[in-house]
């Protein structure tokens, strides 16, 4: 498994995560995952079209076009079952990162 | 299986992204454009009017074209699309200097090509393993006998079968003998290469029969039944590839041979194009008469595993000199062995390693001369670099574009190279050894493409990059204002180093070639002995079943002279058992009477039967005594001899008696010695020569080539020659109808070829040497116009701005010159065994070659020079 770099790692793992409910376009990728990080992460075009067509590559997503709700042509993508198991791995292994950091950056105790 | 899939997903966007580019592009326009789209109407719903809203969402998403730029990195395969347009602008750099790219790309092929192709002959015949089992086992042994003057001599049979049964470090000795036989029977009578080999032979070189068996004891016995091996190609064409051949009868030299085998194609084994096989058993006491005197055996052994060649030496060694202490004849002899590859390459393992190596300085004077072009070429570009890395350009991009201009460059050269290398494998297959043709041939090695083409890479990467070294060192504002001159002139240093290293390589190239040169003019100079001009000559063997006598033989020559004699044209004409450079057996013993023979070899001359104008038709001058006539028939018997063989008389031999074998004969006359061993091998052998009407029986020694002397175009004469002989017998067969000329010419050949190679790889060293000089006295005049501008308009004159442009060139020239004399002076010491008359050293060649090279440095120096002063003093001051 690739190793990538802290926050594009964040960006793709939210990605997944913002397609898991139903398929989506790039704008309700974006504030999808406004929505669920109570706006704490802004996702801006520069990073999200590229996360989305790596994303795409790497076979966990895929994409198709569609209507959006008022008619307009738009391209809606779509967690793949590999980019499910993906997201799973990913969240676990989130999971520990942020356990590890966690501890990592509490307080001493006892000095 | 997530890994497959996802590379499955991967794969499939890449080819997507590769093939179906617009569509992928249009695709990503339409998706931005609907996230746009999506946006406005987004905010429109929030309460924005559509234009307000229209600005917001172009504010929010910034610049497209970065967004896309940001996606097209993230496409697999991206890297492709960069090296895509690096390819692109690599090619419209080299375009924009057709010139550069041109002579790099020929000069480098140029090098390549010829680096490749010599290294291919070298691979091909020294390198390749020989195609037998084991071959590193295989070696050949020779006798040495001091007396001869010659480095080796063939075997007698008795001291093979000696050797044969006493050196323990032989698994096998086996020896054979070339010759010919008559095929006769179904179809027309041919004439076949042929060898008679010790039935052993095929056993010790480990290859089996296509079909059938080897030789088995005691067959090649005296009385026993008369068997032979036909080679593939000789099956093929004359027996249509029957399995059933054998155990069916043949006619060879009308006897009856039981075909026991057929070998596989391409084996060819003594010599090329050997079609029968057949055997002779020395040991079961056969060539016993010959005793241990007659020299005709080559003796190739199996060494046991693991014994080397040295072990095997000594052990020879040792036996040799018991058998030179119990047989008189033996005295002084010993016996050596050479691995059989090393002995069949002996005569052209010089000539091709040197041939190797005047290929390589030619490939490194390419290299060199388009460093030197690479490191003007950089100066031009500084400009460029400086405005590209001001424009944003990456270190990275510049390196890359740079790299890719190399290989282009590089890949160029490649096609070049190997289109010339494949061309010369015609010239190149000419130039492998008789005995090695057809077992090996030069075939295009991709080992050594690649060396060379790494060679050429690493030039174009080493100098390539020292423009890149300098445009990141610069402060960026210096070029693009003016012109630098610190750097010009580090870089004319740099070139004008090359160029000297070039003159120097080129030197020991010139200088080689000159040695041979000088060597085929001495060759062609020799006085073989008879005179080589308008004389035809023709192989006409007669087989024993029709002429089974020597006075059946002797009317067929005496009527096919008549008739040749008369045709329009012909001087003369004659019979003899070899013709000169044909045959180089058929020497023996001679004793004089009243005189104890010798005993050391030193009287073994060769005995050739001819008729009566022979000697006049090949113009061996009578010295002494008379000449043959055609009274010289049945007694007395009588004979010529040549001068080396008048020697062994006291005083003049006309009158006294000599022998050969059991018959003795009076000589009448002496003649001149010929060259019959190699035009440039030193006599060592003279000549006996019998009346062809005096020989008691037919075989070995029985007249078949005819020479004839005309007084024109001999060749022309062919068709009328055989017509001739047809009309005697419609059945004779005829072979190599040819010019005496053209057999001697077969002495030199190689030699010709091998110069004509050095003559044009020292062309080209030559042609490229100047170009470097050429490209840097350009570079010089370019660089330093505004000098030469100045010092113009302060009143200097013509004469003085030549010499200021040509004076460090001309010193680093001359410095390149001393370097490649003396280069060409340790050069010269490994060609001593190819070279003929003219010494190692020698001075003329090493003058003209250095001449010539100065001459040529000085043309090409005179265009450059002329620019100089032709400099306008207010042009270049204006450009300040």
């Amino acid at each position: 498994m690739p190793r990538t770099d802290l926050l594009r790692g964040t960006l793709d793992l939210l990605i997944l995560q913002a397609l898991t409910l139903e398929p989506n376009h790039g704008l309700g990728v974006a504030r999808r995952v406004e929505q669920i990080t109570q706006g704490a992460f802004a996702v801006n075009p520069g990073s999200l079209f590229p996360a989305l067509h790596r994303l795409e590559q790497r076979g966990w997503l895929k994409s198709e076009w569609g209507s959006s709700a008022t008619n307009r042509k738009a391209k809606y993508y779509r967690l793949t079952a590999a980019g499910r198991r993906q997201l799973r791995a990913e969240t676990e292994n989130w999971g520990r990162i942020a356990v590890a950091i966690a501890r990592a950056l509490r307080p001493v105790e006892g000095t | 299986m997530p890994f497959f899939e996802g590379l499955g997903a991967g794969f499939r966007h890449f080819m997507r992204n590769l093939l179906r580019r617009d569509r992928v592009e249009r695709e990503l326009s339409d998706e931005i454009n609907g996230y746009v789209d999506l946006l406005i109407e987004e905010k429109v719903a929030q309460g924005m009017s559509r234009d307000d809203a229209r600005r917001a969402a172009q504010l929010e998403i910034g610049r497209v074209h970065v967004v896309k730029e940001h996606v097209r990195d993230v496409r697999v395969g991206a890297w492709l699309d960069a090296l895509r347009q690096d390819v692109h602008f690599a090619v419209r750099t080299l375009i924009r200097r057709p010139a550069f790219a041109l002579i790099a790309v020929l000069t480098l092929g140029v090098g390549m090509g010829a680096t490749t192709a010599m290294f291919s002959l070298v691979d091909g015949v020294l390198l390749k393993p020989l195609p037998y089992h084991e071959p590193d086992r295989l070696a050949m042994v020779w006798e040495v006998r001091p007396r001869f003057n010659q480095p080796r001599i063939q075997a007698s049979p008795l001291n093979y079968v000696d050797w044969a049964q006493q050196v323990q470090a032989f698994e096998s000795l086996a020896a054979y003998v070339n010759g010919f036989v008559n095929l006769t029977g179904a179809g027309t009578p041919e004439r076949l290469v042929a060898a008679q080999v010790t039935p052993n032979l095929f056993p010790t070189l480990g290859v089996d029969p296509l079909v059938g068996r080897w030789f088995v004891t005691p067959e090649g016995s005296p009385g026993q039944t008369a068997v032979a091996i036909l080679s593939y190609d000789l099956w093929q064409d004359r027996f249509g590839a029957n399995r059933g051949i054998v155990g069916q009868t043949i006619r060879l030299d009308d006897q009856p041979h039981l075909v026991v085998g057929v070998m596989p194609r391409g084996f060819q084994f003594p010599r090329d194009g050997v079609q029968a096989w057949t055997p002779v058993d020395y040991a079961a006491g056969a060539g016993v008469q010959a005793g241990r005197g007659g020299f005709f055996l080559s003796v190739v052994g199996r060494l046991k595993a693991d014994v080397s060649v040295e072990r095997a030496n000594t052990e020879l060694d040792a036996v040799a000199r018991t058998l030179a202490r119990t047989y008189p004849e033996n005295i002084d002899s010993t016996a050596f062995a050479v691995p059989l590859q090393q002995d069949l390459t002996r005569n052209v393992r010089t000539s091709f390693l040197l041939l190797l190596a005047a290929a390589v300085l030619v490939l490194l004077i390419a290299c060199a001369n388009v460093a030197g072009l690479l490191v003007t070429r950089g100066a031009e570009r500084d400009r460029e670099f400086a405005v590209r890395t001001a424009l944003g350009g990456s270190r990275m991009q510049l390196l890359r574009q740079l790299l890719v201009e190399g290989l282009l460059l590089s890949a160029g050269a490649a096609v070049v190279g190997l289109l010339l290398a494949t061309q010369t494998f015609d010239v190149l297959e000419t130039l492998v050894p008789d005995s090695l043709r057809g077992a090996v041939a030069p075939t295009l090695d991709l080992r050594l493409l690649a060396v060379a083409l790494a060679a050429v890479l690493l030039t174009g990467l080493v100098f390539g990059l020292v423009p890149l070294r300098d445009a990141l060192r610069m402060d960026l504002r210096t070029p693009l204002n003016a012109r630098t001159t610190g750097t010009a002139s580090g870089r004319r240093r740099a070139q004008a180093a090359l160029v000297a290293g070039e003159v120097a390589l080129a030197v020991a190239v010139l200088f080689s070639t000159g040695l041979m040169i000088r060597t085929i003019l001495n060759l062609q100079a020799v006085d073989p002995g008879f005179r080589v001009d308008n004389v035809l000559t023709a192989n006409v063997p007669l087989t024993a079943a029709e002429y089974s006598t020597p006075e059946r033989q002797n009317a067929f020559h005496r009527e096919v002279l008549d008739r040749v004699g008369r045709l329009p044209g012909v001087v003369s004409a004659g019979f003899t058992t070899f013709l000169p450079y044909t045959l180089l057996i058929g020497a023996g013993p001679v004793t004089v009477e009243g005189r104890p023979g010798p005993g050391d070899g030193s009287n073994v001359a060769i005995i050739r039967y001819v008729t009566s104008d022979y000697l006049k038709t090949l113009g061996v001058p009578l010295l002494s005594g008379r000449g043959f006539s055609d009274r010289d028939t049945g007694t007395p018997a009588v004979a010529l001899v040549s001068q080396r063989v008048a020697a062994l008389f006291d005083g003049d031999p006309v009158g006294k008696r000599i022998a050969f074998t059991r018959t003795s004969m009076t000589v009448v006359g002496v003649v001149g010695d010929i060259k019959a061993e190699g035009l440039e091998v030193p006599n060592t052998r003279g000549t006996v020569y019998v009346p062809a009407a005096q020989l008691d029986q037919i075989g070995f020694f029985s007249p078949r080539d005819l020479a004839i002397r005309t007084t024109s175009n001999p060749a022309a004469l062919g068709a009328a020659v055989q017509r001739e002989i047809w009309a005697v017998n419609p059945n004779q067969t005829i072979a190599n109808v040819r010019t005496l000329e053209s057999i001697v010419n077969g002495q030199i050949a190689d030699r010709k070829v091998q110069t004509a190679l050095f003559t044009a790889f020292a062309g080209l060293a030559l042609f490229m040497a100047a170009l470097g000089v050429y490209g840097l006295l350009s570079f010089v005049v370019t660089s330093r116009m505004r000098e030469l501008g100045v010092r113009a308009a302060m009143g200097a004159q013509r004469r003085d701005l030549v010499s200021l442009i040509a004076r460090d060139s001309a010193a680093w020239v001359a410095c390149g010159l001393v370097v490649g004399v003396a280069f060409a002076m340790i050069v010269s010491r490994s060609m001593s065994s190819l070279i003929y008359g003219v010494e190692p050293l020698d001075w003329i060649s090493l003058m003209s070659s250095s001449s010539v090279l100065a001459m040529a440095a000085g043309l090409a120096a005179m265009l450059p020079a002329w620019r100089a002063t032709r400099v306008d003093p207010m042009t270049v001051l204006r450009a300040e």
